[in-house]
C-alpha cells in the first residue's frame, strides 16, 4: 500500500462506464414514466413517482397513461391518455 | 499513508457516482431531457441545465482523475452535493407547490427520502475528502 501507484479514481471512472453500457438494472421501466396521476385537490397531473400512491376511493381514476404530456386543460373525464385500473384521488405519501 | 489512502478511495468513489450519472444522461439524453422536465424548474432553466449538468459531472471526474487537480475537484464535489441535496430537502419540505417525479436522480427507481440520504451520504464524503486533501496539500498542519 506504500507505493500507490495505480490511479483508483481513473479506474471508477471506467467501471461507471462499463456500467453504463453493460447493464440496466437501475433503469425505470419508461412504460412508468407515460403515466400519471391526477390530483382530484390541486388539479394537476403529477409524473408517476413511487412517492404517490391513490388514496381510496372508488369513483375516481386517477392514473391515466399517456402518449405525450398532458395538456393543462385535460381533466381525468376528457383527456388523451388511456384510464388505468388504479382507483382514488392522487396524494403524496411520506 | 492512511490519509493518502483515504483520499485515493473517496475521489475514486465520487469518480464512479460523477461518471455514472453523467455517462447515463448522455447514454440516454432524450429521457434525462423527459426526467429534467418533469421537474419544477421553468423550461428556459432546463435548456441550460440539460448540458451544465452532465457537463460539471463529468469536469468533476477529471478534476478528481488527475492527482494535481483534485482539490478543486473535490470543491466542485461538495459544490454539487449540496446543491442536490438542496433541491432534494426543498422537494421533501414542501417549498415547491407539488412533489416532482423523483425518476431523475442516480438511481430511478429511489424514492426522495432515500435520495435525501444516498445525497446526505456523498455529501459527508466529499467534505471528508476536501478536507483530507487540504491537509495533504498543506503538509498536514492543518489542526484537526
Amino acid at each position: 500500500m506504500k507505493n500507490l501507484k495505480f490511479n483508483l479514481p481513473v479506474i471508477a471512472m471506467l467501471l461507471g462506464l462499463g456500467i453504463v453500457f453493460t447493464q440496466s438494472a437501475f433503469k425505470t421501466d419508461k412504460k412508468l414514466l407515460n403515466v400519471y396521476g391526477y390530483n382530484y385537490n390541486t388539479k394537476q397531473w403529477i409524473p408517476e413517482n413511487p412517492n404517490y400512491k391513490c388514496k381510496s376511493n372508488n369513483d375516481l381514476v386517477c392514473k391515466f397513461r399517456f402518449e405525450g404530456v398532458p395538456q393543462s386543460d385535460e381533466t381525468p373525464i376528457n383527456n388523451s391518455g388511456s384510464p388505468m385500473s388504479d382507483r382514488g384521488n392522487y396524494l403524496p405519501i411520506d | 499513508m492512511k490519509r493518502l489512502l483515504s483520499i485515493e478511495v473517496i475521489c475514486a468513489s465520487l469518480t464512479l457516482l460523477f461518471a455514472y450519472t453523467a455517462f447515463s444522461k448522455l447514454a440516454d439524453f432524450e429521457e434525462f431531457k423527459r426526467q429534467l422536465s418533469m421537474q419544477v424548474f421553468p423550461h428556459s432553466l432546463i435548456e441550460i441545465l440539460l448540458y451544465l449538468i452532465p457537463g460539471i459531472e463529468l469536469l468533476a471526474v477529471i478534476l478528481m482523475m488527475v492527482k494535481r487537480t483534485r482539490l478543486l475537484g473535490l470543491t466542485l464535489s461538495v459544490a454539487l452535493m449540496v446543491m442536490f441535496t438542496g433541491y432534494v430537502a426543498l422537494v421533501l419540505s414542501g417549498y415547491y407547490d407539488h412533489i416532482p417525479c423523483s425518476c431523475g436522480g442516480v438511481l430511478n427507481s429511489l424514492g426522495w427520502q432515500e435520495h435525501l440520504w444516498f445525497n446526505v451520504f456523498f455529501l459527508v464524503l466529499s467534505i471528508a475528502g476536501l478536507r483530507f486533501q487540504y491537509q495533504i496539500l498543506s503538509g498536514g498542519k492543518m489542526e484537526k
